[in-house]
Formats: C-alpha cells, structure tokens, sequence
C-alpha cells in the first residue's frame, strides 16, 4: 500500500527529507509503502511531494538526497522532479497569503504532482502530510491544499504531521497561524499529530547531550516517533502467553527471523488502521507521540535496554503528558476510585494533579521479543473515557529500530496534543482583541468571521478534550 | 473378399475390417474360434465354417447366461453348469443341442434353418443369421466398447481455483473478514453493555452519544479503506490487460487472452490436467465413433447376407404341425441338459429378489402347464361347440384381468352364441388369443424374463392360428 508524502514548506520538506532518510535507514530494505523504483533506470524513489513556494531549500535537500553515501549497501534514493512545485516568492509567514494566494494560483500544479504520485501507487492508503504551523507555505497553504486533497481524494485518509512553534515565538503572528490551521486540519484531515518544538529542542539538551541542536538534529528527532509507527508492524493482543526463555537481545537482528508473517498476524495498514484505531470519534484528531528510548547515540553500545524499564517510563510519560523519559512527576498516579467518580483530568482547571487522559491510543514495539511483552498497564481504565470501550492497540515487529534494539512509540488521542492549542488559543484572543497584525491577513481577502469560526473551532476541541 | 461401402460420406471401413474388429471385441468373451476369414466363408456357404459358427454361437450362450450385462469376459461358463455331460468332452452334438435349446428358448424364429443343421452342415450361411441375432441380444458391441474405454475414461475435470492466485488469498481475507466481523459485534456488545453499567442517566445518554459518534467514525473509515481496496482493485484489472496488450500474448484466432486465460494459464498443472482427461474423452470418442462404424457396417453385411440366401432360394423350412413340433420340444427335454421346466425354475429363482416370483414355483409351473393344457385341448375340434364355455373358464379363472376382458367382451361375458360357426371360431379365438395375451401379461409381470421368453412362441399370432384352429372350419388362413 503506498502512502504519498506531501511536504510543505521549509519545515515539512527537511522534516521529510529527514523521515525518508529514517525509513531508508530503519529498515532492511526501502518500505514499499514510501519507496518505489523508477522504471526506467531502476532507481528508488521517495513517495513524496515537494511544495515551497520558495525553491531554495527544496533544491537543497535533492541536492542533499542524490550527494548522500549509500547506506547499509543499497542504493541512494532520490526524489521524483515530477513531484517538486516551488514558487518565485514566499509567502512571509502570512497564512492568508498562503491560503488565499499561494494556494489557488499553485493548486493545479500541485494536484497534478499529487496525483503523478498517487498513480504511481498500486494500492493508494493516503497522504501523510509534514508542514510547520507557524508560517505561511506550510500553515496557509498546507490548509488550503488539505481541503483541496480531501475534495479531489475525498475517500482517501489524510495524516497532518505538524510542527507546533516555540512558544516562545518564531513568528510574531504564529498564534494566529497556528488557531488557523489547526481549525482548518480540524474540519478537512483524518489525523493530527502535533509536535512541539520546544519539547524537541528540550530533549536534545537534556537527554541527547546536544547543547546547540541544529535543524537537522530535531528533524531527525522529529521523525523518530514517526518513523517507528510507519514501518511494517504486525497486530498483536494486548495479554499475550506466556515468554519464552528470555534470551539476550540480538544487535544482529537475527531474531527477527521469527517472523511476524510467519505467525499469521495481520500486518498494520498505514494510515487506515492507524486513524481508524486512534481517531475514530469526529471530535477527536489531535494526536501525539511519545518514543522510548531517548538516549544519545554514543551511549548506546552502553546501555542495557529491557522492555520493562522502557514500558516502565512510556508509561509515566502517557499518564504525565510528559515527553522526556527524565524528570517525570512520579508523583502523578492514576485515581484509585473508578474514573467516573474522581474524574481528574489534565484539563480540569481546579485539580493541581494531572492525569492526562486519552481517547485511544496505539502502541507500537519494535524489537526482540516485542510480541510478548505484557503491556496491560496501558490499557487501564482510568486513562480513558467512560464510554471508551478497548481505547489500547499494540502492533509489533520483531525487527530492530535502526541503531534500537528495543524501541517503543506510543501515538495517543490524549489531552496533552492540544495543550498546546489551548496555549495558543489564550495568547491568540488577546492579540485579536487589540486587533494585533489583522490587516495583513485582511489585505489577502480574509475576513474577521474567518478568525471567529477558527477561534471557535480552537474553543471546541479544548473543551471537548477537557471532558474526557 | 472386402467391399467397401459405397456411402463415402460416412467414410465406413472395409467389411473385413468390420469383421476383423468384430472378431476382436469377440476374443476378450471367450469367443475365440471366429475369425473374419470363418465368416466371410460362412457367407459363402462353405462347410468348413460350420464347427467355428457353431463354437461362437455356444460361447456367445454360455457369455449371456454367465453375465447377461457384464462387459468382462468370460470363460466357458456353461461347461461348469452342465451337471450330466463330462466337462471336458464337449462333443459337437452337445453344442448344437445346447445352442438350439436355448435359441428357442430365447425366442429365435422357430421356423429357422438352424434347427435343423447338424454340426458339420454345409449351410453354414444359416448359421450366420443366429450368430448376428445372438450379437444383437448379448449387446456384444455395446460392451466391447465399454470394456474398451473402461481404461480411457476421462478423469473429472480438476475444477480451477475460483479466482487467480493473487486473489486466492481471499480466503484467508474471508477468514478475515470474518474476524474483523465477529470482532465488531462483540465491540458493539462491550459498548452497549459499558454504557448500560452506568447508573446515571445523564451519563448513560453522553456516553451513548459519544459511543455512536464513534461508531459513525469508525464506519467511515472502513468505508473509505474499502473504497480504497476497490480503487485499487480496478486498477491491477486496468494494468494487467495493458501488460496482456503489450506482451501481445495473442492465441491462434488472434486475440489477446482474457483474464480468464491467464488465470487458467497461470495454473498450468490443472490446464495439463484437464489436457490429459480431453485427450482421454477424445480417445473415447474415437472409440465409440470406430465401434458405430464398424457395427453399422457388419449390420450392412448381414442384410446383404440375407438377400443372397433368399437369392438363392433358401427359405425357412415349413412351419411344423403341432406334433411336430411337440416331438421337437420333447426331444429336447429328453437331452441330459437341464429340462425347459426346470430352467425355468432355475430362472425364476435366479430371478426372487427381482421379481415377485411365487413362494412354490412349482404352483407358478402347475398353473402354466394346465393352461397350455386346457389350451390344447381346446384346439380339438369336437370341443368348439359343446365344451367351449366349460373349458373357458378353466382357462381364465384364475386371473381377474382376463376375467375383467371376458365381461367386456361384446358377448357380456357369456360364452359366444354366434348365429354361425364361423361367428363362434371367431369370436372363440378372440377370447382365446385375448386369454392368452392377459395370461402372457400376467406371468410377465411375474416371472419377467424367463417365463415371458418361455411363453412367447405360445403367443405368437402363427402359433395360435396353427395350433388351434378346428381343421374343418370352413375359413381358412
């Protein structure tokens, strides 16, 4: 099944280049899910789509993609022309230029690059599409061609990857930009997935050792939760029998001849069976990630990894809404009462203690003896809903995670994914309400009502995750 | 010498070479004296072809009274059932009393030449005609034929997978299918059940409102998942007759292979399967087409063997007087071969879990003997007018269908009174003859085959005529 990859922006385009170096890099051979050979010289092919409306960094990373050593003994892919659209200017981190410019003069050119690729597809699963929030290609225009995806693929599934600002500030308007897009990725996209900067650059300082993290360090941070999730797995249950004798990890990855396939598991379909076991109720799309281990590359060959201890702080992290493996509240317990009784929720405003909860979520294992990995502890009662019934799925693969033996990513429907939102939706009234930085969206054809209905819609996904 | 058929249409073999895959089809039953220069002698009426006739008409008896229907050859079954002749000296006699003992009993014409010709007889072109009537009985070509293909019959065709191999793998997508199936009813169970337990009903009515939602979701996206699997679907049926049309796999009319083809193409150790058993129908088929052949071209030779006996003047011989003929029967019940009765038993126990044969074939043989013995003695003129109505119904007491007959008989059921004696033979033989035909009936229905082959020289139209009209009856035949 083969998923196109739509990258937006400056953002999206190094954030894909980096993906499509992690799933070259993580698996044996190139996923044909991602990858494809072009026919006539037998070279592989990303699924990927570039959009900028400015062709610097597009032309960079190609540039980047074709220069790049061969890795494991195969053979460099490279990006299809066919598939770049780029413009003469950017669009000035203005969302309106974007949506209302960028979009509607570039839509034919990039429908027809869209559609090059999904023909290259013998089973189309959808799109995955990798923008940044805070500006104007990936924001703006990355809304605008979500809608204009869904009404020329309406039966096609559609997977936002995006990238939420430093709160900080970036972009002096990022909060409008990014109540903006959220609303619009809101109405017109399957899944949202919502990847905080400022958590990235945290763990690169904390746990990584990379006082000064370049771009390219939180790319390929970025994309390894991703990563993980996209690459082949296999559905298993949650209680599984009983271990085997545990024997110890293999580096080599010749465990992984115990195969899934073999076994007669269903293998997971990306982007079907992912959005259809995370977001399945209309109201809740906002996703997030949290991936095990966070430990910097010359550590590895030193560290001891054990599923349990790894489980032990994904865990943690679940209940928390935290995303580092350190500095956790362990403080920070599930109710003993049943849920309804003690709700006590990470939204609710007057309880300190914060329990996030999820609608559902997916948990993915990779590594030896990951099928029989008791994972019950994610499937407690008091971390979902009432009317939630079976919120937890667990695929895994035998397989090793690129340089991880043993890796975990866990893609949760909780209440921490709009936390962010519901930050930004606070900073964003206030700015609207002096009417901060309007006219430059107004000049490009956008209108007030526009910002009430995405303010509203920011509203009502904050309230509707409050009450879980 | 061979004469070739002059129906080129029908492309029809030699008459030796018909003969030749007579006498063929004839050695695996034990016929094994004839050969097809014994024939075409006999059709010439040499003498020297009488004793290998005669050896073919005793094999073809003794096949028919061995295994009436079975396609399997036989051994000289009839030496085994002789309980009074040395079976190992069969001497020439034996055979033509054999073969003319059971001739008869079989309904051969008995006014038939071959009655009367001994074994070494130089009318040997008589022998021919029972030789071709006893073919005709035992069905020789009809099985010949299905021992011939017995070995070639077709297998069953193997029956090809319902969809290509690609796509074979939808049963394991059925099984899924069928897990995914039960898996959301139990989901559906879980949730009616997860919001049931909820003792408020404010919180029953949100988490129902919540949970169909959910279910709307979930509906949605396997709808788009199908639309996808359907998509696709089309376009591997689009790809593949584009890669049929550049490889240009054409057959011998020139168009391209449907997708059928290819999918029986692709299962090439069924195609050679189903190959080998169309071979093997079409092997059958020319053996059935030869033995039609050759069948209808010895008939053709029969019937010209027939024209050139009567050409020459050959007759059957008179039909014998009654005495005559009793003296003939009488002879033949005085051989030491098994009595006509007591074959006639044999047959009628033979034949129990067939027909509804009485407990005491002796009553069944009783009753048959008195018939014909209350028949003879109407045939003695001096009974036609006096003891008719007493004999009549000794006659046709005992079976209600002839009794119904007599009731409905212009006459009312009383005994003819005709103005004139020829209105009274008449109307006495139609009684008789009609008594006859309902007694013929009657032990039909009882003793099938045997009793029906014994009785039928009694109710042959001459046999009547002959036996019982008054011989001084002014009408005459």
């Amino acid at each position: 099944m083969g998923v196109v990859v739509v990258q937006l922006g400056q953002g999206g385009n190094q954030m894909g280049y980096a993906l499509f170096r992690c799933l070259a890099s993580a698996s044996d051979s190139f996923p044909d899910q991602f990858f494809r050979s072009s026919d006539k010289k037998g070279k592989t092919k990303a699924r990927a789509v570039l959009i900028d409306m400015e062709p610097k960094v597009i032309h960079g990373i190609i540039g980047r993609a074709k220069s790049a050593p061969a890795q494991n003994n195969r053979a460099v892919w490279t990006y299809d022309a066919r598939g770049v659209v780029t413009g003469d200017s950017g669009s000035g981190n203005n969302w309106a230029c974007g949506y209302y410019d960028h979009g509607p003069y570039n839509l034919n050119s990039m429908l027809k690059a869209v559609r090059t690729e999904v023909e290259q597809c013998d089973v189309f699963g959808g799109f995955i599409i990798l923008q940044s929030m805070a500006g104007g290609t990936g924001a703006g225009l990355g809304a605008y061609l979500v809608e204009a995806l869904k009404d020329e693929f309406p039966s096609s599934f559609i997977l936002c990857y995006c990238i939420w600002p430093y709160e900080s500030g970036e972009v002096i308007v990022q909060n409008y930009n990014v109540v903006l897009t959220l609303s619009h990725l809101q109405s017109f996209a399957d899944g949202i997935i919502i990847l905080q900067n400022e958590q990235l650059s945290t763990i690169c300082r904390t746990l990584l050792s990379i006082q000064r993290p370049s771009f390219d360090d939180l790319n390929e941070l970025a994309v390894q939760g991703l990563g993980c999730i996209l690459l082949p797995s296999y559905w298993r249950a949650i209680e599984t029998s009983t271990r085997p004798v545990s024997r110890a990890a293999s580096k080599g990855g010749s465990e992984s001849k115990l195969s899934n396939e073999n076994s007669g598991q269903s293998r997971v379909r990306i982007l079907s069976d992912l959005l259809s076991s995370l977001c399945f109720h209309p109201g809740y799309k906002v996703l997030t990630l949290r991936f095990t281990p966070q430990v910097p590359a010359q550590s590895l060959a030193f560290t001891n990894f054990t599923w349990d201890a790894q489980l032990k702080y994904l865990r943690q992290m679940f209940i928390t809404g935290a995303h580092k493996e350190l500095e956790m509240d362990w403080n920070i317990q599930l109710p003993r009462s049943a849920v309804h009784d003690n709700k006590q929720g990470m939204l609710s405003p007057a309880v300190p203690c914060l329990v996030n909860r999820s609608v559902a979520s997916l948990l993915i294992l990779r590594g030896n003896e990951s099928e029989y990995v008791d994972v019950s502890g994610f499937a407690d009662d008091r971390l979902y809903p009432i009317w939630q019934v079976d919120p937890l799925s667990v695929a895994s693969s035998s397989s090793m995670y690129g340089r991880y033996e043993l890796a975990t990513c866990l893609i949760s429907n909780c209440q921490s994914s709009v936390l962010p939102a519901s930050r930004a939706l606070t900073k964003g009234y206030n700015m609207l309400a002096s009417r901060a930085y309007l006219h430059q969206y107004f000049e490009h054809g956008m209108e007030h009502a526009s910002f009430d209905s995405a303010f509203a819609s920011i509203e009502d996904i904050v309230c509707r995750y409050s009450t879980l | 010498m061979a004469r070739r058929n002059k129906d080129s249409s029908d492309c029809l073999p030699t008459i030796s070479e018909s003969l030749t895959y007579l006498c063929t089809i004839l050695s695996p039953f034990g016929v094994t004296q004839l050969s097809p220069r014994n024939l075409l002698s006999a059709a010439a009426n040499e003498p020297s072809a009488s004793p290998s006739i005669w050896s073919a008409l005793h094999q073809l008896i003794c096949l028919q009274l061995a295994s009436p229907s079975s396609s399997k050859p036989v051994a000289n079954v009839l030496l085994c059932r002789l309980q009074e002749v040395d079976r190992d000296h069969l001497r020439p006699h034996d055979v033509t009393v054999i073969v003319k003992f059971y001739l008869s009993l079989w309904g051969f014409p008995f006014n038939s030449r071959v009655f009367s010709l001994c074994y070494d007889t130089g009318e040997s072109q008589n022998l021919l005609l029972p030789l071709a009537w006893l073919i005709s009985r035992c069905d020789i070509f009809k099985r010949a034929l299905d021992a011939r293909i017995e070995n070639l019959s077709p297998r069953s065709f193997k029956v090809f997978p319902f969809a290509a191999a690609d796509v074979s793998k939808t049963m394991v997508a059925a099984e899924r299918a069928r897990q995914a199936r039960t898996k959301s009813e139990i989901y559906i169970q879980k949730l009616v059940a997860t919001s049931s337990s909820l003792p408020d009903i404010g919180l029953r009515a949100k988490a129902r409102s919540q949970q169909t939602l959910m279910l709307y979701g979930r509906v949605r996206m396997a709808l788009m998942a199908l639309h996808s699997s359907v998509s696709a679907r089309a376009k591997f049926i689009h790809k593949l007759n584009h890669m049929q049309r550049e490889l240009k796999i054409k057959d011998q009319d020139g168009h391209a292979f449907s997708q059928l083809d290819v999918h029986i193409l692709e299962h090439k150790e069924i195609l050679d399967k189903d190959f080998e058993a169309l071979q093997a129908g079409t092997h059958v088929g020319k053996e059935v087409e030869m033995c039609e052949l050759h069948e209808k071209t010895f008939w053709q030779w029969m019937v010209s063997v027939v024209v050139s006996r009567e050409s020459q003047g050959c007759s059957d011989q008179e039909i014998p007087t009654h005495p005559e003929r009793l003296k003939v029967l009488s002879e033949f019940c005085t051989t030491s071969i098994i009595p006509v009765v007591e074959q006639l038993k044999h047959y009628a126990v033979a034949q129990e879990n067939l027909v509804r044969v009485p407990r005491d074939p002796k009553s069944m043989e009783i009753q048959v003997d008195s018939q014909m013995l209350n028949l003879e003695q109407l045939s003695v003129p001096v009974m036609v007018k006096q003891e008719v109505p007493t004999f009549l119904p000794k006659v046709l007491f005992p079976l209600h269908e002839v009794k119904f007959t007599l009731e409905s008989a212009p006459t009312g059921g009383l005994p003819p009174t005709a103005d004139s004696d020829a209105e009274s033979i008449v109307e006495r033989l139609k009684l008789i003859a009609t008594a006859l035909v309902q007694v013929h009936a009657k032990i039909r229905s009882r003793n099938r085959i045997c009793l029906e082959e014994a009785m039928s020289k009694y109710t042959t139209q001459d046999y009547v005529l002959h036996n019982f009209w008054p011989e001084d009856s002014f009408i005459h035949r």
